[in-house]
């Protein structure tokens, strides 16, 4: 419950940390500004301080909103709602893990793409990931997992003459 | 007048110009449906195949895969969350909860009859309105685009939910992210940090697909195995007579938004989409049922977006200016075959033109009849275990982003999205406030800027033309209704909570 009472102060509190460190930092590194514009509004950086700042008056309004409601109560709906999708999830710290993991694998996947190409890497994350699903039907899904990403291949390759890389088979 | 009518009837009627227009029609469908493959990129690669044609059977094929492809991108919408294209982006918000709900049958038969819809009345504009449109179309110079931008950005209002603020902060980060890459006026970088590929900006594709489908797949993985949702079947309802007739108010309406917003060069489907969501939000009495799965919410998104794709030839065909990417790939069409849009067009080969118009009112029968035999076929979608769609959909939206821009650059942005989608999801920050404020950032800080340029830094210019009025003053009241929603808001949630004490 601690989350959902104070989803809005938290997410402030990051979009207000987020802010600055764009004001302060990342504006100031990134984003030339020629010493030869006159015009205010012309500048480069204008648009984006402009933004950065409504995102910290955005931020400083969560905070106070969000610490502000966190003093009353959960509506019964808002708890009813989070016993429900607690029914559907892991637990909190559990979800945070599985939700890790398919990001690690997306990276791998990523890497995978570079080094084995598209087809053996997509044939692995099919595998990998139907695996994570719970799926145990390998009559079924090594045939997907093979056809699917060969079936692309070509198809990207014969009919949109878009080749896909091969990584060390090239 | 109808001797040139007759001539042009004898040109367009060959077996020809009728088949390859059902096939452009049909290809354009599957491409469409296909996660990453555009419209545009259909249009582009089955250009090679008209060099052979004849010039009315190749740019009619090219128009028939443009229409199927907009309509196209619906059906991976609804059905697995992950729009086929950019204009589609808007139909996700109510089409897939209706799948989920089990009414895909019926969320697909009204994306398809208001695609049509819009489609026919965008033909008709094209026919009977190009001269008065274009010319109203070329008013529009960089202060009008912008007070009309700025007015398209309130949308972000409507689409945001029950909290402004987040609705807020998500169009700040999409505003935020449309301003990487070189800078217009300057050439200078902004927040590219020495890579080449940003240089152009964040691409389209990646982030679109990053938000709205990996999100979906990275929270499946989150849930325990027993709970774990079967995508609902394709149900057996379709949309009935009363249904029809409750949107047909926001489908006219799409198709008109859809009619001056493609006529205006450089805006496309996807705002137009949103505008008429937001339009049918605003007035519709299930205004609160929005999002969560209303027909009438897809009924707009694909009125809008569909009612664009006549319009777009417009300014094609009565300037020679190309509205967008599709219409410039079609615009290369002509020039290859010697013929060169505008008013010479219209003078020199009106039979072409009226050949043209003839195939395109056809087109729109063409994509009732595949859409509608093609839903039977999309059914099996909803077939297959969610234990292989989901890891099935993250192949193909691997493969659909790399092939847009042939670079892993464009996945590494993809996953990355797919990162920052999920935490929008967990801190319940829509998506969609992101996507219009990303497609419409670019389009409003530039017109901004060529703006005070051309005033040479004053302000005025926003105000020296009525057609600045009009926009300004809609998008002042817009501010100031959405305002007033939320005080009456509230104040109802505070009275409600009193009564419950």
């Amino acid at each position: 419950m601690f989350f959902a009472r104070f989803s809005d102060a938290i997410l402030g509190a990051i979009l207000c940390i987020g802010s600055l460190v764009m004001i302060l930092v990342i504006i100031p590194i990134s984003v030339q500004v020629p010493k030869s514009n006159k015009v205010l509004a012309l500048s480069p950086d204008f648009w984006i301080k402009i933004i950065v700042w409504i995102s910290l008056a955005l931020g400083a309004y969560l905070i106070y909103s969000g610490l502000k409601s966190a003093k009353e109560q959960l509506s019964e709906e808002k708890i009813a709602d989070i016993k429900y999708q607690r029914t559907l999830h892991h637990s909190p710290s559990r979800s945070v893990t599985m939700a890790v993991i398919v990001v690690i694998n997306f990276f791998v996947y990523y890497l995978l793409i570079d080094l084995l190409g598209m087809v053996l890497a997509s044939v692995i994350a099919v595998i990998v990931f139907v695996l994570m699903c719970g799926e145990r039907r390998y009559k079924i899904m090594l045939p997907v997992a093979m056809l699917l990403p060969v079936g692309l291949y070509y198809f990207f390759l014969k009919v949109a003459s878009i080749p896909m890389p091969l990584g060390i088979f090239y | 007048m109808i001797e040139n009518l007759s001539i042009a009837f004898q040109l367009f009627a060959t077996f020809d110009n009728v088949a390859f227009l059902f096939v452009g029609v049909l290809v354009g469908c599957i491409v469409g449906a296909i996660p990453g493959m555009t419209a545009t990129m259909g249009v582009a690669l089955t250009l090679p195949f008209t060099f052979y044609l004849p010039p009315v059977t190749g740019i009619l094929l090219l128009i028939g895969v443009y229409k199927g492809g907009i309509y196209g991108g619906s059906i991976p919408a609804i059905l697995i969350k992950t729009p086929g294209t950019p204009a589609a982006a808007c139909t996700v918000l109510d089409g897939f909860p209706l799948a989920q709900k089990g009414q895909a049958n019926k969320a697909l038969h009204m994306a398809l009859y208001s695609s049509c819809f819009a489609d026919f009345v965008s033909n008709i504009a094209l026919i009977f309105f190009t001269g008065f449109i274009a010319s109203f179309a070329l008013k529009f110079g960089p202060p009008e685009f912008f007070a009309l931008i700025l007015f398209s950005l309130t949308i972000i209002a409507g689409v945001a939910g029950d909290n402004l603020a987040r609705g807020l902060i998500a169009a700040c980060f999409g505003l935020l992210l449309a301003t990487v890459g070189l800078d217009l006026i300057y050439g200078t970088e902004r927040m590219i940090f020495g890579e080449t590929e940003l240089m152009g900006g964040v691409k389209f594709i990646p982030v679109l697909i990053g938000l709205f489908a990996l999100p979906e797949i990275i929270d499946h993985f989150t849930r325990k195995l027993e709970t774990h949702k079967q995508l609902a079947g394709l149900g057996d309802e379709g949309v009935t007579m009363a249904e029809w007739k409750r949107c047909f108010k926001s489908v006219v309406r799409g198709s008109f938004i859809g009619v001056i917003m493609g006529a205006i060069p450089g805006i496309g489907g996807a705002p137009s989409a949103f505008l008429s969501y937001s339009e049918a939000k605003r007035t519709s009495p299930n205004a609160d049922n929005f999002g969560k799965g209303e027909l009438e919410g897809i009924a707009a998104a694909e009125a809008g977006n569909n009612g664009v794709c006549g319009a777009t030839m417009i300014p094609l065909l009565a300037l020679g200016v190309p509205g967008d990417v599709i219409t410039a790939v079609i615009l290369g069409a002509f020039m290859i075959h010697g013929l060169q849009p505008g008013p010479i067009l219209f003078e020199q080969n009106i039979t072409i033109v009226y050949a043209i118009f003839m195939g395109i009112m056809l087109s729109s029968m063409y994509l009732l009849i595949v859409g509608k035999v093609g839903i039977r076929f999309f059914a099996r979608i909803s077939d297959v275990p969610n234990s292989f769609l989901y890891p099935i959909v993250l192949v193909l939206c691997v493969f659909g982003c790399y092939a847009v821009g042939n670079t892993m650059f464009d996945l590494m942005v993809m996953f990355l999205m797919g990162l920052i989608g999920y935490f929008m999801l967990k801190f319940n920050i829509p998506a969609a406030p992101f996507l219009i404020a990303f497609i419409l950032g670019p389009l409003l800080e530039d017109s901004f800027r060529q703006s005070l340029q051309l005033s040479r830094g004053s302000f005025d210019i926003f105000l020296r033309n009525p057609i600045c009025w009009v926009f300004l003053s809609l998008a002042i009241l817009s501010v100031v209704m959405i305002i007033r929603r939320n005080i009456k808001l509230k104040k109802d949630k505070g009275l409600a909570a009193m009564i419950l004490e």
